[in-house]
């Protein structure tokens, strides 16, 4: 028992650690723009594809791997705003017709990965693979990595959020836009650079879980839901909410496991937010504004 | 003039609010627009600083025609708005407020000498530094406000309603503080409720009601009057 | 031929989930991604009781439709409660979490391999088995279904689900309590989705989770925003296009394999440019043409002889009582008291108003009484019963409507419709009186829709009855925005700034307005105004506030006389 009790925390702490990640990273566009982004989940599948494809058939290193499926993920993350947001912004679109949107163009994307790549999965080749163990509890490298990459970028974000002057700007946005508005800021600008940052996230974290995985069209479904899940959790107008939430997230689902069968994991999740929305539907960590 | 409107009509969408209305405010002045809630006041200063869009009508200052000129074209011609309310980034600190305010300013280097004359100015806000915004009481939130726009060394102020949330003692920190700009040459357009008060320190008065000027007169001669409750 | 039976049930079958999607997202406009989910519920219940209990297919169909309605409405309670964006929150992971249930639950669905041998239905000793025989069967399900949805769009109940799409907020101030008519609806889209789902699974005797994936629900949105939103039509020419246009595609030698992906990658960027360029998509949604019905004709309508009675007389047991009472009412934000201990009375039969400088706390007492806050201490009193506290739609049942500043007039419906959708206990708001009742149901309907043109010949808006409110113009729809209130019935009314951002000549027309219907009626007024000459020109008395306290109660002219308010107002040195 106590064998399957520390493993199982071994591995919430790893889920929880990714799902952290995932959090703020969904979390820090919706906070600042309020727009519902469904292709987030795309851009995790493209950046997952991408690593497995560039290190399986082009034989790269597995940095280049990385370096490669971050930039696609922000370049498509930047693309998607700069074109099919910004224009529903000027047309001035509801959030419902922006989400409606988003949740078009990620469907055909993830039909064209379908039709050009077919559904077998896709592995990355070349991720230093070790076996370790803390105890009775066994790990592999790609799990530490995980763990440590996850908390490294979301501590970096914070920082960045907290005392860069563009990290400000992007508070200030998502704060109060009329303000920012009225001083210059440019929210098109802001916009970019989030969505360039919170894709850039999902894009490592595509990476960190091809490497564990592989690479299949609907990759991304999941890890969106956790995402959002968080964010809705922890309390959208909170960033290190949106970490914290995902660390719940991860471990509930993981130790629920000593209770309920591993099929049933995301109906504990799922169970988790319903009381939530029930009790404080602001969210967690959210403070009750006067 | 320094500043110009001409016959300037905007709103919402379908709510047209502003049905035509003619001002001016010359380098220096202090000039108040006053008026019934609802009557325009703010839209005014909205559509005459870009964050409205003008349906009709002109924006003239400096003599060059702004009309359609967003915000930060404003900014660097030296024109600062300060909001009546959620004119504050409450999540973020003080400090953090006055970095925002000067984040499109082209004289990037000089932030900080520029920041250490606004402590000079406002004491009270430099032992608040770290403090969250939201947590200032009223009356700091109006200075902080103020030292924002003063930070961009503006030549004209378009200030909304200062005197909302606040004690008279506080307002008349903030009033003293608009004196003081005015006399290192900043005119300032002031919408205000405290009309007794505006009056006095105004050389010129806009009185507005349903859009529309009703009357415009000095400062010294409403003061004179025996009552205002016609210009409601 | 049986190919193209095939094909016409098909889309047959999916025009029934494209038409309960759009009841949800057409109609009472919110989102769903779980769509397909409820199909599943209907297609896993009735093959688990044709199989394991062996009744009748028609009963096992109304099984479905009960555990999908019910199972959907009480889910979605607590989301609903909440705000937009959780209902899709709340219907992604209900997608994910169900299909996951579908797929791994082997005790109950059998997991991956689904559940095969479903018996074909039997009815008067005729089995429906292949596509000739079954086609029929589906285009009676599908009839039924539709008229159903017809009844429920076409009646007091869909009027309120269009106007809680326009704007919730302004539903619940005419008395309609919207939280309870949107859990009705996505259950009632559900369990329509079930019929559809379980005559599928009796359709290829199989039931299969893959086909209630997540990107189902997606398909089913394309479709009811390609065809046209809260157009009724709509479901069957976006089935139609989108469930036949692949098929097409069957015919391109070597295509078959690819048809899924390419299905996905039509359907995604159809909806991303329908979004682009049209989301109201093909055709589009029409006001109701209730007038047509009842007059005749085309042609706006004549003066039905309808006395508009004097409704305040409600309350006029005792002309000197007052039939509004405050009494010590208080309320702080934070540490700002708003309002303190603030006792006012509305005299009956009276246009009382409310003024103050800005801050005072006007519209704190305005969300009070009205239900949009809850005091901290004090009562609220109509007619000597206790209304604090209750919910905004509880208060106009006690007789008390409210006006908005910004008009929250609901754009995409008629002008009558925004006026009828006022009146309190319509008989077709209740789905139980609406099927089963019809005829109480037109002769109120018709009652209330002769009010109604009376009501709009009150106001000088008669003409324009058929007119899509977002097309009159902002002095208008103000206009349509009283009608509206009046056809609340309600005794007294609350007035908020209602002449704000209209020009001079607009404020006129107004006041002599709020003067005739006033006075017509007998109401108690209160009016929240800034602009003085309304007060001067409608009130008898008003209160004075500042800083949360009343100052003066008394005639604008005494008021204006007094010095200590005109320090006040005007400000002190």
């Amino acid at each position: 028992m106590y064998v399957l009790i520390s493993q199982l925390l071994l591995n919430g702490i790893v889920t929880a650690s990714l799902y952290a990640l995932y959090g703020v990273s969904w979390g820090i566009i919706y906070r600042t723009t309020r727009i519902f982004h469904f292709s987030h989940h795309l851009i995790f599948a493209l950046a997952g594809y991408t690593a497995a494809l560039v290190t399986t058939e082009l034989g790269l290193h597995y940095l280049l791997g990385l370096l490669l499926a971050t930039a696609v993920a922000i370049a498509l993350g930047c693309s998607i705003d700069a074109f099919l947001y910004r224009t529903l912004r000027r047309l001035q679109a509801t959030q419902t017709t922006t989400f409606l949107a988003s949740m078009g163009f990620a469907t055909a994307g993830i039909g064209l990965i379908f039709l050009i790549l077919r559904s077998n999965p896709r592995p990355l080749t070349g991720f230093p693979v070790v076996m370790l163990s803390i105890g009775p509890a066994n790990f592999t490298t790609v799990d530490l990595i995980m763990i440590i990459v996850s908390w490294v970028l979301i501590a970096g974000l914070l920082i960045f959020l907290s005392r860069s002057r563009y990290g400000k700007a992007i508070r200030a946005v998502g704060s109060n836009m009329d303000m920012a508005k009225n001083l210059g800021i440019s929210s098109d600008r802001v916009y970019t650079v989030v969505f360039a940052i919170g894709s850039g996230l999902f894009g490592v974290a595509a990476f960190l879980y091809t490497a564990k995985n592989c690479a299949v069209p609907m990759m991304g479904m999941l890890p969106f839901f956790m995402s959002f899940t968080a964010v809705f959790l922890g309390g959208v107008t909170n960033i290190a909410g949106h970490a914290v939430a995902g660390v719940v997230l991860g471990l509930a689902e993981t130790l629920g496991m000593i209770i309920l069968p591993g099929e049933y994991k995301i109906m504990i999740v799922f169970g988790l937010l319903l009381v939530v929305i029930i009790l404080k539907p602001e969210g967690l960590l959210s403070r009750k504004r006067g | 003039m320094l500043l110009e409107i001409k016959d300037l009509k905007a709103g919402y969408g379908k709510k047209q609010v502003l049905h035509g209305i003619s001002m001016s405010v010359d380098k220096g002045e202090i000039v108040a627009l006053i008026g019934h809630n609802g009557a325009g006041k703010s839209t005014a200063l909205k559509a005459t600083f870009g964050l409205i869009t003008p349906g009709e009508g002109e924006v003239i200052y400096e003599g060059m025609n702004m009309t359609d000129y967003p915000p930060g074209a404003k900014l660097d011609a030296g024109i600062y708005h300060i909001p009546q309310e959620q004119f504050l980034f409450n999540d973020l600190a003080v400090r953090d407020n006055l970095e925002m305010s000067f984040f499109t300013a082209k004289d990037q280097g000089r932030f900080e000498s520029k920041l250490n004359g606004i402590y000079d100015m406002f004491p009270v806000l430099k032992k608040r530094l770290d403090q969250t915004a939201g947590t200032l009481s009223g009356g700091e939130r109006r200075m902080l406000g103020i030292a924002m726009g003063l930070l961009r060394e503006p030549k004209l102020i378009l200030v909304d309603e200062p005197s909302s949330g606040l004690s008279p003692v506080a307002f008349q920190g903030v009033v003293q503080t608009l004196q003081e700009i005015n006399n290192q040459g900043t005119a300032v357009l002031l919408v205000e409720q405290n009309v007794k008060v505006a009056f006095k320190i105004s050389r010129r008065v806009y009185v507005m009601k349903s859009g529309q000027i009703i009357l415009e007169e000095t400062g010294q001669k409403l003061l004179e009057r025996n009552q205002w409750w016609d210009l409601f | 031929m049986e190919y193209i039976y095939h094909i016409i049930i098909f889309i047959l079958l999916y025009s029934i989930l494209v038409q309960s999607l759009n009841l949800i997202m057409g109609y009472a406009g919110m989102v769903s991604m779980c769509h397909a989910i409820f199909s599943g519920i209907g297609a896993y219940t009735a093959a688990l009781i044709s199989i394991h209990l062996g009744y009748n297919f028609i009963f096992a169909m109304a099984v479905a439709f009960v555990l999908a309605a019910v199972t959907g409405g009480l889910l979605a309670t607590p989301f609903l409660r909440v705000r937009d964006e959780y209902l899709i929150v709340f219907t992604i992971g209900f997608q994910m979490v169900m299909y996951e249930f579908m797929l791994t639950a082997r005790g109950i669905t059998e997991g991956q391999g689904g559940i095969p041998g479903i018996p074909p239905p039997q009815l008067f000793g005729i089995e429906f088995v292949n596509p000739l025989t079954f086609l029929p069967l589906v285009v009676v399900i599908t009839s039924i279904c539709f008229a159903f949805s017809w009844r429920i769009i076409h009646s007091p109940f869909g009027r309120v689900l269009k106007a809680i799409r326009e704007d919730e907020s302004a539903c619940r101030a005419l008395g309609k309590n919207s939280l309870k008519f949107r859990v009705i609806v996505f259950g009632l889209g559900g369990g329509l989705a079930a019929i559809a789902g379980s005559t599928l699974a009796y359709y290829v005797t199989f039931v299969s989770p893959f086909t209630f994936v997540v990107d189902v629900s997606i398909f089913i949105i394309v479709m009811v925003v390609l065809g046209g939103l809260a157009n009724f039509w709509g479901p069957l020419v976006g089935a139609a296009i989108l469930v036949g246009l692949p098929e097409a595609l069957r015919f391109i030698p070597g295509a078959a394999g690819v048809i899924d992906a390419v299905r996905e990658i039509l359907y995604g960027f159809i909806l991303m440019l329908l979004m682009l360029f049209r989301p109201q998509g093909i055709l589009p949604e029409r006001a109701g043409r209730i007038l047509a019905k009842f007059s005749g004709n085309e042609k706006p309508l004549q003066e039905d002889g309808f006395e508009i009675e004097a409704i305040g007389e409600r309350y006029s047991s005792d002309p000197k009582k007052s039939v509004v009472e405050l009494k010590d009412l208080s309320k702080s934000f934070g540490g700002l008291e708003a309002v303190k201990d603030v006792s006012l009375s509305l005299p009956y039969g009276e246009i009382t108003g409310l003024i103050g400088p800005n801050g005072c706390g006007k519209t704190t007492i305005f969300n009070l009484i009205t239900g949009y806050l809850t005091p901290d201490k004090g009562r609220v009193l109509v007619d000597g019963q206790e209304i604090t506290n209750q919910a905004p739609y509880r208060i106009v049942k006690a007789g008390l409507a409210r006006s908005w500043q910004d008009v929250r007039i609901f754009n995409g419906m008629s002008v009558l419709e925004n006026v009828m959708v006022a009146f309190q206990e319509q008989a077709g708001e209740n789905l139980a009186l609406l099927f089963f009742s019809p005829r109480r149901v037109a002769e109120k309907e018709r009652r209330n829709c002769q009010k109604a043109i009376s009501y709009l010949n009150l106001v000088g808006l008669a003409e324009k009855a058929n007119e899509l409110a977002m097309n009159l113009s902002t002095a208008e729809q103000k206009l349509a925005a009283i009608a509206r209130l009046l056809a609340t019935e309600c005794p007294v009314l609350l007035l908020d700034e209602p002449t704000s951002a209209l020009d001079v000549d607009s404020v006129e027309r107004i006041i002599k307005l709020i003067k005739r219907v006033a006075e017509q009626t007998r109401r108690t007024v209160l009016l929240v105004e800034h602009n003085l000459d309304v007060v001067r020109g409608l009130v008898r008395k008003a209160y004075f506030m500042s800083e949360g306290k009343v100052l003066a109660y008394g005639e604008p002219s005494e008021l204006m006389a007094n010095p200590k308010l005109a320090e006040v107002y005007f400000g002190i040195d």
